[in-house]
Protein backbone atom coordinates (compact mmCIF):
# COMPACT_ATOMS: atom_id res chain seq x y z
CA UNK A 1 0.00 0.00 0.00
CA UNK A 2 1.38 3.29 -1.21
CA UNK A 3 1.39 6.46 0.96
CA UNK A 4 0.43 9.90 0.69
CA UNK A 5 3.00 12.31 2.15
CA UNK A 6 2.92 16.26 3.36
CA UNK A 7 5.28 18.34 4.97
CA UNK A 8 4.02 19.61 8.56
CA UNK A 9 5.41 21.44 11.54
CA UNK A 10 6.48 18.97 13.96
CA UNK A 11 5.81 20.58 16.75
CA UNK A 12 1.92 21.34 15.78
CA UNK A 13 1.31 18.06 15.89
CA UNK A 14 3.44 16.17 18.53
CA UNK A 15 1.05 17.80 21.79
CA UNK A 16 -1.66 15.66 23.39
CA UNK A 17 -5.11 16.75 22.99
CA UNK A 18 -5.13 19.80 25.38
CA UNK A 19 -7.76 19.27 28.38
CA UNK A 20 -9.75 22.08 27.59
CA UNK A 21 -11.09 20.62 23.96
CA UNK A 22 -14.81 19.20 23.65
CA UNK A 23 -14.85 15.72 23.19
CA UNK A 24 -16.31 16.52 19.32
CA UNK A 25 -13.59 19.33 19.05
CA UNK A 26 -10.16 18.65 17.55
CA UNK A 27 -7.04 21.58 18.06
CA UNK A 28 -6.27 23.86 15.76
CA UNK A 29 -2.75 23.96 15.37
CA UNK A 30 -2.13 20.64 13.34
CA UNK A 31 -5.26 21.77 11.05
CA UNK A 32 -2.95 25.29 10.48
CA UNK A 33 -0.45 22.93 8.80
CA UNK A 34 -2.84 21.88 6.07
CA UNK A 35 -2.66 25.07 3.82
CA UNK A 36 -5.43 24.78 1.08
CA UNK A 37 -5.38 26.35 -2.04
CA UNK A 38 -9.03 26.49 -3.86
CA UNK A 39 -10.20 24.19 -1.47
CA UNK A 40 -7.62 21.76 -1.83
CA UNK A 41 -4.89 19.99 -0.51
CA UNK A 42 -1.15 19.15 -2.46
CA UNK A 43 -0.01 15.53 -1.31
CA UNK A 44 2.60 13.21 -2.87
CA UNK A 45 2.75 9.50 -2.82
CA UNK A 46 5.52 7.45 -2.08
CA UNK A 47 5.53 3.48 -3.04
CA UNK A 48 7.02 3.31 0.86
CA UNK A 49 8.72 4.85 3.48
CA UNK A 50 12.24 3.38 3.20
CA UNK A 51 14.87 5.96 2.77
CA UNK A 52 16.15 4.81 -0.31
CA UNK A 53 12.63 5.49 -1.72
CA UNK A 54 11.89 8.52 -0.14
CA UNK A 55 14.58 10.48 0.17
CA UNK A 56 14.30 11.96 -3.77
CA UNK A 57 10.68 13.10 -2.85
CA UNK A 58 12.38 14.64 0.36
CA UNK A 59 14.90 16.49 -1.63
CA UNK A 60 12.02 17.98 -4.02
CA UNK A 61 10.00 19.03 -1.23
CA UNK A 62 12.78 20.28 1.38
CA UNK A 63 13.47 22.88 -2.16
CA UNK A 64 9.89 24.35 -2.29
CA UNK A 65 10.74 26.08 1.42
CA UNK A 66 13.77 27.99 -0.45
CA UNK A 67 12.00 31.34 -1.55
CA UNK A 68 13.01 32.80 -4.82
CA UNK A 69 12.85 36.67 -3.69
CA UNK A 70 15.17 36.49 -0.51
CA UNK A 71 18.53 34.60 -1.72
CA UNK A 72 20.28 36.06 1.14
CA UNK A 73 18.32 33.68 3.63
CA UNK A 74 18.26 30.82 1.26
CA UNK A 75 19.05 27.80 3.41
CA UNK A 76 18.27 24.27 3.95
CA UNK A 77 15.94 23.20 7.22
CA UNK A 78 15.55 20.12 8.66
CA UNK A 79 12.02 18.58 6.82
CA UNK A 80 9.32 17.38 8.73
CA UNK A 81 6.36 14.88 7.27
CA UNK A 82 3.98 12.92 7.87
CA UNK A 83 2.82 10.14 6.49
CA UNK A 84 -0.40 8.09 5.67
CA UNK A 85 -2.15 5.40 3.86
CA UNK A 86 -3.10 6.02 0.99
CA UNK A 87 -6.34 4.17 0.84
CA UNK A 88 -7.09 6.30 4.40
CA UNK A 89 -8.31 9.09 1.72
CA UNK A 90 -11.08 6.70 0.10
CA UNK A 91 -11.87 5.49 3.79
CA UNK A 92 -12.92 8.67 5.04
CA UNK A 93 -15.22 9.55 1.72
CA UNK A 94 -12.60 11.65 0.42
CA UNK A 95 -11.33 12.28 -2.96
CA UNK A 96 -7.95 12.58 -4.64
CA UNK A 97 -7.16 14.22 -7.81
CA UNK A 98 -3.81 13.19 -10.34
CA UNK A 99 -1.76 16.77 -11.13
CA UNK A 100 1.56 17.91 -11.36
CA UNK A 101 3.11 18.90 -8.20
CA UNK A 102 5.26 21.86 -8.42
CA UNK A 103 8.76 20.65 -7.34
CA UNK A 104 12.46 21.24 -9.45
CA UNK A 105 11.90 17.21 -9.77
CA UNK A 106 9.41 16.79 -12.70
CA UNK A 107 9.73 12.71 -11.55
CA UNK A 108 8.49 13.67 -8.25
CA UNK A 109 5.75 16.22 -9.90
CA UNK A 110 4.12 13.01 -11.11
CA UNK A 111 3.43 11.55 -8.23
CA UNK A 112 1.83 14.59 -6.76
CA UNK A 113 -2.10 14.81 -6.21
CA UNK A 114 -4.91 17.18 -4.56
CA UNK A 115 -7.18 16.20 -2.38
CA UNK A 116 -10.16 17.99 -3.28
CA UNK A 117 -13.22 19.26 -2.15
CA UNK A 118 -12.33 20.37 1.25
CA UNK A 119 -14.11 22.12 3.46
CA UNK A 120 -13.19 22.95 7.50
CA UNK A 121 -15.48 20.10 8.52
CA UNK A 122 -13.40 17.77 5.89
CA UNK A 123 -9.94 18.73 6.56
CA UNK A 124 -10.47 18.53 10.39
CA UNK A 125 -12.14 14.83 9.95
CA UNK A 126 -8.68 14.37 8.30
CA UNK A 127 -6.33 15.90 10.85
CA UNK A 128 -7.73 13.79 13.30
CA UNK A 129 -7.93 10.44 11.43
CA UNK A 130 -3.74 11.25 11.22
CA UNK A 131 -3.06 12.69 14.06
CA UNK A 132 -4.72 9.52 16.10
CA UNK A 133 -3.61 6.86 13.67
CA UNK A 134 -0.35 7.97 12.32
CA UNK A 135 1.63 9.96 14.41
CA UNK A 136 4.52 7.11 14.20
CA UNK A 137 4.84 8.34 10.99
CA UNK A 138 6.00 11.83 11.83
CA UNK A 139 9.04 12.06 10.55
CA UNK A 140 12.30 14.02 10.14
CA UNK A 141 15.44 14.15 7.82
CA UNK A 142 17.75 16.68 9.28
CA UNK A 143 19.71 18.64 7.46
CA UNK A 144 22.75 16.90 6.74
CA UNK A 145 21.55 13.79 4.93
CA UNK A 146 18.71 16.13 3.59
CA UNK A 147 22.13 17.81 1.78
CA UNK A 148 23.09 14.29 0.89
CA UNK A 149 19.70 13.96 -1.08
CA UNK A 150 19.83 17.02 -2.60
CA UNK A 151 23.25 16.46 -4.00
CA UNK A 152 22.33 13.17 -4.70
CA UNK A 153 18.94 14.24 -6.97
CA UNK A 154 21.43 16.37 -8.83
CA UNK A 155 23.89 14.06 -9.76
CA UNK A 156 21.10 11.86 -10.90
CA UNK A 157 19.48 14.47 -13.13
CA UNK A 158 16.59 14.76 -11.15
CA UNK A 159 16.04 18.31 -9.85
CA UNK A 160 15.76 21.39 -12.74
CA UNK A 161 19.86 22.34 -12.12
CA UNK A 162 18.96 25.90 -13.18
CA UNK A 163 16.72 26.87 -10.85
CA UNK A 164 19.38 25.55 -8.09
CA UNK A 165 22.57 26.87 -9.39
CA UNK A 166 20.32 29.98 -9.03
CA UNK A 167 19.70 29.80 -5.60
CA UNK A 168 21.66 32.38 -3.10
CA UNK A 169 25.40 32.08 -1.74
CA UNK A 170 24.25 30.63 1.84
CA UNK A 171 22.23 27.77 0.21
CA UNK A 172 25.47 26.60 -1.96
CA UNK A 173 28.24 27.33 1.11
CA UNK A 174 25.25 25.65 3.73
CA UNK A 175 25.76 22.77 1.16
CA UNK A 176 29.39 22.68 0.72
CA UNK A 177 29.79 22.70 4.72
CA UNK A 178 27.25 19.64 5.36
CA UNK A 179 28.92 17.86 2.68
CA UNK A 180 32.50 18.13 3.62
CA UNK A 181 33.51 19.95 0.45
CA UNK A 182 32.14 17.46 -1.41
CA UNK A 183 29.39 20.02 -2.92
CA UNK A 184 30.25 21.66 -6.80
CA UNK A 185 27.22 22.28 -8.57
CA UNK A 186 29.16 24.24 -10.71
CA UNK A 187 30.82 21.17 -11.55
CA UNK A 188 28.03 19.08 -11.59
CA UNK A 189 25.52 21.52 -13.69
CA UNK A 190 28.88 21.51 -16.41
CA UNK A 191 28.81 17.67 -16.73
CA UNK B 1 40.55 37.55 34.11
CA UNK B 2 41.28 41.52 34.55
CA UNK B 3 37.88 42.68 35.60
CA UNK B 4 38.62 40.57 39.03
CA UNK B 5 41.73 42.38 39.94
CA UNK B 6 40.58 44.27 42.28
CA UNK B 7 39.35 41.12 44.37
CA UNK B 8 40.62 42.09 47.92
CA UNK B 9 41.50 38.27 49.29
CA UNK B 10 43.12 37.81 52.92
CA UNK B 11 44.03 34.04 53.71
CA UNK B 12 40.95 32.67 52.16
CA UNK B 13 38.74 35.46 52.73
CA UNK B 14 36.99 37.74 50.22
CA UNK B 15 36.47 41.08 51.90
CA UNK B 16 33.80 42.91 50.02
CA UNK B 17 33.68 46.36 49.95
CA UNK B 18 30.47 48.72 49.57
CA UNK B 19 29.90 47.61 46.10
CA UNK B 20 26.40 46.96 44.97
CA UNK B 21 27.41 43.93 42.72
CA UNK B 22 29.15 41.34 43.65
CA UNK B 23 30.47 38.03 41.55
CA UNK B 24 30.83 34.53 42.85
CA UNK B 25 32.94 31.83 40.70
CA UNK B 26 33.80 28.57 40.23
CA UNK B 27 36.92 29.36 41.48
CA UNK B 28 35.50 29.75 45.16
CA UNK B 29 34.21 26.57 45.25
CA UNK B 30 37.60 25.14 44.41
CA UNK B 31 39.74 27.11 46.68
CA UNK B 32 39.60 27.56 49.88
CA UNK B 33 37.69 30.71 50.05
CA UNK B 34 35.26 31.95 52.77
CA UNK B 35 32.72 34.73 52.23
CA UNK B 36 31.41 36.99 54.80
CA UNK B 37 27.63 36.60 54.60
CA UNK B 38 26.45 39.99 56.06
CA UNK B 39 26.41 41.30 52.19
CA UNK B 40 24.18 38.94 51.21
CA UNK B 41 21.46 39.40 53.92
CA UNK B 42 18.95 41.00 51.21
CA UNK B 43 20.69 40.22 48.32
CA UNK B 44 18.95 39.05 45.16
CA UNK B 45 19.88 37.41 42.25
CA UNK B 46 20.04 40.20 39.48
CA UNK B 47 20.67 37.89 36.56
CA UNK B 48 22.87 35.98 34.76
CA UNK B 49 26.12 37.25 33.71
CA UNK B 50 27.32 34.52 31.63
CA UNK B 51 26.55 30.62 31.86
CA UNK B 52 28.96 30.20 34.86
CA UNK B 53 28.65 33.81 36.38
CA UNK B 54 26.08 35.48 38.16
CA UNK B 55 25.76 38.66 39.44
CA UNK B 56 24.02 39.39 42.78
CA UNK B 57 22.46 42.44 43.98
CA UNK B 58 23.69 43.04 47.26
CA UNK B 59 23.01 46.10 49.76
CA UNK B 60 25.78 47.12 51.29
CA UNK B 61 25.58 46.27 54.78
CA UNK B 62 26.44 47.57 58.03
CA UNK B 63 30.14 48.97 58.08
CA UNK B 64 31.88 49.84 61.06
CA UNK B 65 34.12 53.40 60.84
CA UNK B 66 37.27 51.88 58.50
CA UNK B 67 34.47 50.56 56.18
CA UNK B 68 34.82 47.00 56.83
CA UNK B 69 31.94 44.64 56.89
CA UNK B 70 30.74 44.48 60.96
CA UNK B 71 29.39 40.87 60.54
CA UNK B 72 32.33 38.54 61.58
CA UNK B 73 30.59 35.20 60.96
CA UNK B 74 31.70 33.60 57.37
CA UNK B 75 29.93 31.23 55.26
CA UNK B 76 32.08 28.12 54.19
CA UNK B 77 32.37 27.28 51.04
CA UNK B 78 30.24 24.20 51.52
CA UNK B 79 27.48 26.46 53.34
CA UNK B 80 27.46 28.55 49.22
CA UNK B 81 23.75 26.41 49.03
CA UNK B 82 22.57 27.46 51.47
CA UNK B 83 22.89 30.91 51.03
CA UNK B 84 22.05 30.08 47.49
CA UNK B 85 18.78 28.87 48.13
CA UNK B 86 18.10 31.88 50.14
CA UNK B 87 19.03 34.06 46.81
CA UNK B 88 17.75 32.03 44.60
CA UNK B 89 16.58 28.66 45.00
CA UNK B 90 16.80 28.11 41.21
CA UNK B 91 20.34 28.12 40.60
CA UNK B 92 22.71 25.34 41.71
CA UNK B 93 26.69 25.46 42.76
CA UNK B 94 27.54 25.16 39.01
CA UNK B 95 26.55 28.69 38.65
CA UNK B 96 28.68 30.02 40.73
CA UNK B 97 31.79 31.89 39.92
CA UNK B 98 34.17 34.57 41.35
CA UNK B 99 33.73 36.96 43.79
CA UNK B 100 34.36 40.07 42.22
CA UNK B 101 33.26 43.87 43.05
CA UNK B 102 31.48 45.75 39.94
CA UNK B 103 33.40 48.94 40.36
CA UNK B 104 35.98 46.88 38.03
CA UNK B 105 33.41 46.28 36.12
CA UNK B 106 32.15 49.29 35.81
CA UNK B 107 35.91 50.99 34.87
CA UNK B 108 36.21 48.58 31.66
CA UNK B 109 32.18 49.54 31.36
CA UNK B 110 31.57 45.23 30.79
CA UNK B 111 28.63 45.44 33.08
CA UNK B 112 27.02 48.46 31.25
CA UNK B 113 27.79 46.90 28.08
CA UNK B 114 26.16 43.30 29.20
CA UNK B 115 23.17 45.82 29.88
CA UNK B 116 22.35 46.96 26.67
CA UNK B 117 23.28 43.62 24.66
CA UNK B 118 20.82 42.05 26.88
CA UNK B 119 17.93 44.87 26.20
CA UNK B 120 18.33 44.25 22.69
CA UNK B 121 18.18 41.18 22.64
CA UNK B 122 15.24 41.02 24.85
CA UNK B 123 13.78 43.31 22.67
CA UNK B 124 14.46 41.35 19.46
CA UNK B 125 12.68 38.48 21.07
CA UNK B 126 9.92 40.37 22.33
CA UNK B 127 8.84 42.37 18.57
CA UNK B 128 9.28 38.67 16.71
CA UNK B 129 6.27 38.33 14.81
CA UNK B 130 5.79 34.30 16.02
CA UNK B 131 3.08 34.00 13.38
CA UNK B 132 5.47 34.74 10.71
CA UNK B 133 8.22 32.65 12.24
CA UNK B 134 6.35 29.42 12.72
CA UNK B 135 5.30 30.18 8.81
CA UNK B 136 8.81 29.57 7.83
CA UNK B 137 9.84 33.63 7.24
CA UNK B 138 12.38 33.61 9.80
CA UNK B 139 14.66 35.76 7.67
CA UNK B 140 14.83 39.47 9.80
CA UNK B 141 14.78 37.65 13.00
CA UNK B 142 17.53 35.16 12.22
CA UNK B 143 19.61 38.14 10.59
CA UNK B 144 19.10 40.42 13.34
CA UNK B 145 20.05 37.58 15.92
CA UNK B 146 23.58 36.64 13.60
CA UNK B 147 24.10 40.63 13.06
CA UNK B 148 23.84 40.81 17.10
CA UNK B 149 25.84 37.97 18.05
CA UNK B 150 28.55 38.70 15.29
CA UNK B 151 29.19 42.50 16.65
CA UNK B 152 29.14 41.61 20.28
CA UNK B 153 30.90 39.00 21.82
CA UNK B 154 28.65 39.10 25.29
CA UNK B 155 25.51 38.21 23.18
CA UNK B 156 25.83 34.60 24.09
CA UNK B 157 25.89 34.98 27.41
CA UNK B 158 22.68 37.03 27.53
CA UNK B 159 20.73 34.93 25.09
CA UNK B 160 22.13 31.87 27.04
CA UNK B 161 20.71 33.78 30.05
CA UNK B 162 17.36 33.79 28.50
CA UNK B 163 17.55 30.41 26.89
CA UNK B 164 18.02 28.46 29.96
CA UNK B 165 15.90 30.67 32.31
CA UNK B 166 12.91 29.77 29.27
CA UNK B 167 11.80 33.08 29.43
CA UNK B 168 11.09 33.77 25.78
CA UNK B 169 8.36 31.88 23.76
CA UNK B 170 8.43 28.38 22.93
CA UNK B 171 8.51 28.79 18.98
CA UNK B 172 10.85 31.92 19.26
CA UNK B 173 13.37 29.66 21.98
CA UNK B 174 13.27 26.80 19.01
CA UNK B 175 14.03 28.86 16.37
CA UNK B 176 16.71 30.24 17.82
CA UNK B 177 18.71 27.31 18.88
CA UNK B 178 17.89 25.68 15.79
CA UNK B 179 19.94 29.15 14.06
CA UNK B 180 22.21 28.87 16.67
CA UNK B 181 23.35 25.82 14.85
CA UNK B 182 23.19 27.48 11.23
CA UNK B 183 25.24 29.97 12.28
CA UNK B 184 28.85 30.12 10.55
CA UNK B 185 30.38 32.09 13.09
CA UNK B 186 33.99 30.88 14.28
CA UNK B 187 34.15 33.01 17.76
CA UNK B 188 31.07 31.66 19.33
CA UNK B 189 31.12 28.53 18.16
CA UNK B 190 32.00 26.71 21.28
CA UNK B 191 29.58 29.23 23.51
CA UNK B 192 26.84 27.58 20.79
CA UNK B 193 27.78 24.42 21.24
CA UNK B 194 27.48 24.42 24.87
CA UNK B 195 24.09 26.32 24.95
CA UNK B 196 22.57 23.88 22.62
CA UNK B 197 23.92 20.84 24.64
CA UNK B 198 22.27 22.84 27.97
CA UNK B 199 18.97 23.49 26.39
CA UNK B 200 18.70 19.76 25.71
CA UNK B 201 17.47 19.68 29.45
CA UNK B 202 15.19 22.39 29.46
CA UNK B 203 11.98 21.72 30.43
CA UNK B 204 10.09 22.98 27.93
CA UNK B 205 9.63 20.47 25.01
CA UNK B 206 9.89 23.08 21.95
CA UNK B 207 12.96 24.18 23.69
CA UNK B 208 14.34 20.74 23.49
CA UNK B 209 13.51 20.11 20.21
CA UNK B 210 15.23 23.50 18.62
CA UNK B 211 18.48 22.41 20.83
CA UNK B 212 18.36 18.85 18.99
CA UNK B 213 18.46 20.74 15.53
CA UNK B 214 20.98 23.02 16.42
CA UNK B 215 22.88 20.26 17.34
CA UNK B 216 21.98 18.47 13.95
CA UNK B 217 22.98 20.96 12.15
CA UNK B 218 26.38 21.61 13.66
CA UNK B 219 27.10 18.25 13.62
CA UNK B 220 30.14 18.17 16.12
CA UNK B 221 30.41 14.54 17.71
CA UNK B 222 31.13 16.54 21.61
CA UNK B 223 27.33 16.59 21.70
CA UNK B 224 26.78 12.92 22.01
CA UNK B 225 27.12 11.98 25.59
CA UNK B 226 24.49 15.41 26.05
CA UNK B 227 22.28 13.82 23.50
CA UNK B 228 21.95 10.29 25.04
CA UNK B 229 22.02 12.06 28.33
CA UNK B 230 18.62 13.72 26.90
CA UNK B 231 17.43 10.45 25.83
CA UNK B 232 17.13 8.77 28.33
CA UNK B 233 15.48 11.87 30.31
CA UNK B 234 13.40 12.47 27.19
CA UNK B 235 9.03 12.25 27.87
CA UNK B 236 8.49 12.56 24.23
CA UNK B 237 8.48 9.79 22.06
CA UNK B 238 8.81 12.29 18.67
CA UNK B 239 11.74 13.64 20.74
CA UNK B 240 13.18 10.26 21.70
CA UNK B 241 13.34 9.26 17.76
CA UNK B 242 14.52 12.80 16.39
CA UNK B 243 17.53 12.98 19.30
CA UNK B 244 18.15 9.63 18.37
CA UNK B 245 18.36 10.38 14.66
CA UNK B 246 21.43 13.35 15.37
CA UNK B 247 22.81 10.97 17.66
CA UNK B 248 23.65 8.34 14.92
CA UNK B 249 24.68 11.07 12.67
CA UNK B 250 26.92 12.56 15.55
CA UNK B 251 28.82 8.90 15.69
CA UNK B 252 28.84 8.40 12.02
CA UNK B 253 30.94 11.78 11.84
CA UNK B 254 32.64 10.62 14.69
CA UNK B 255 33.63 7.55 12.82
CA UNK B 256 34.40 9.33 10.01
CA UNK B 257 36.43 11.98 11.17
CA UNK B 258 38.37 9.52 13.33
CA UNK B 259 39.08 7.10 10.13
CA UNK B 260 40.50 10.32 8.57
CA UNK B 261 43.15 10.69 11.20
CA UNK B 262 44.25 7.64 11.37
Amino acid sequence: MPFLLRGIRKGKWNKAYPEWLADDEFPADPVCDFNTSRNMLSLYMVEDLSEHNISRTIAALALTKIKPKHKDHQRIENYDYIAFDFGLISNIGMTLEKSDGQTLDEGINANHYNLIELSVQRLTILAREIKDNFSDNINRVNVKPLARYIQNSIRNNNLDINVVKDFGAPFHEQMNDLLSGDYDISNIACT
Amino acid sequence: MNMYSNLTETNGTIEFQKYPFILLSNASLAGETRIKPGLYESSKVYELYNPKIMIIESKPQKVNDDDNVTNSEEFQISDITTFMNYANPNLSEENLIYVVDTKTLDQDNTYLQYKQISNKIEKLFISVNIEELEDGNTGCFTDNLSNLIMKYPMAMSCISQLILNQKINQSVAAETLKHLGYLKHESSYQERLTLLEKALSCSDEDYRDGANLGIASMDDPHAIPFLRKAINKESSILNIKFFSQTLKQLEDTAKCRSFYVA
